[in-house]
């Protein structure tokens, strides 16, 4: 009898802290939390300006098999997380700002905005990599990588 | 002082127990040796009072019930080691396996049951629609799965 105690006991242990993780899971949904990049494509390469920062290796490799531009600068970087049912604003350059709405994981919906402007919203499975782009003056283009972190 | 085997020969003696050359050598101590008199004296004396006033020890019970009481405890024992053989907790092996067998179910359970989820059915419907590319009026939308990226391409000059 002692031994059916013990596993009685056992049993409910189990069962009672595995539930206490489903009511703390409920009770705390992890925020959606994201990396975002300003990338500057062209075919020039740049020698002068500071402030453009090298792109690393593999986006630049998954960008050299979609588009033609042969260099891509960096121009700004930020990390943020997005709280469960809520939105965030991220400002990546004087003209450039994203907002992220978290729909419930892993769906998030997307609005690009340039010079305040809403310039395109698109809903999103943030499990890959997004990349909303368009082209710039002299043939160069601007991508905005919103990369799930 | 009388020797100690010279007391038992004369008790052995006033028992009649002794044959009849150590009877008539046990005769002549006692003409010879006073002490060995008085000695004799007092084992024919306790002799006589044995005889007469030791008590007969008696049980409570008729001798069928404390016969029988015996008979009862005797198979109480045997069917409590009987009653143990058959107790699964009582065999060594099985008081630590089963709960342990049942302890390894559980957690396996709770491993089946926390399993997480490879891709949501959602999610790969998703990626199924926009394999194509998708013109829309401002924008192109496609997936590359070489690049793992979804790319929007909006149709607007600067930023």
């Amino acid at each position: 009898m002692t031994a059916f105690r013990y596993s009685t006991v056992l049993l409910f242990g189990l069962l009672l802290s595995n539930g206490s993780r489903f009511v703390l899971a409920a009770e705390d949904p992890a925020p959606a939390c994201f990396k975002a990049k300003l990338i500057w494509g062209t075919d020039s390469e740049n020698k002068r300006d500071p402030k453009l920062k090298p792109v690393d290796a593999k986006l630049v490799a998954g960008f050299k098999r979609i588009f033609k531009w042969k260099y891509y600068y960096r121009v700004n970087e930020e990390e943020f997380c997005v709280p469960a049912g809520r939105s965030r604003k991220i400002h990546l350059s004087e003209k450039c700002e994203i907002q992220v709405r978290d729909l419930g994981k892993p769906m998030v919906e997307v609005k690009l905005f340039g010079e305040g402007t809403l310039v395109k919203s698109i809903t999103h499975a943030a499990v890959n990599c997004l990349v909303l782009a368009g082209d710039d003056k002299n043939d160069t283009a601007w991508f905005v990588v919103l990369i799930p972190k | 002082m009388m020797h100690h085997a010279t007391e038992l020969e004369l008790q052995a003696y006033a028992d009649n127990e002794l044959s009849a050359a150590e009877s008539g050598r046990i005769a002549q101590i006692l003409k010879d040796d006073p002490e060995a008199l008085v000695v004799f004296e007092e084992i024919k004396f306790a002799k006589s009072l044995l005889a007469v006033g030791e008590l007969e020890a008696t049980t409570p019970a008729s001798r069928q019930f404390y016969w029988s009481k015996i008979e009862r405890a005797i198979a109480s024992k045997n069917s409590d080691i009987r009653a143990n053989s058959l107790n699964p907790f009582k065999r060594p092996w099985l008081r630590f396996g089963l709960p342990a067998a049942a302890a390894a179910l559980i957690i396996l359970l709770i491993a089946l049951l926390n399993r997480p989820s490879v891709e949501p059915p959602a999610v790969a419907g998703y990626f199924h629609e926009i394999d194509a590319p998708l013109a829309e009026e401002d924008a192109i939308s496609f997936h590359s799965e070489s690049a793992a990226m979804t790319i929007v391409w909006v149709d607007s000059r600067g930023y």
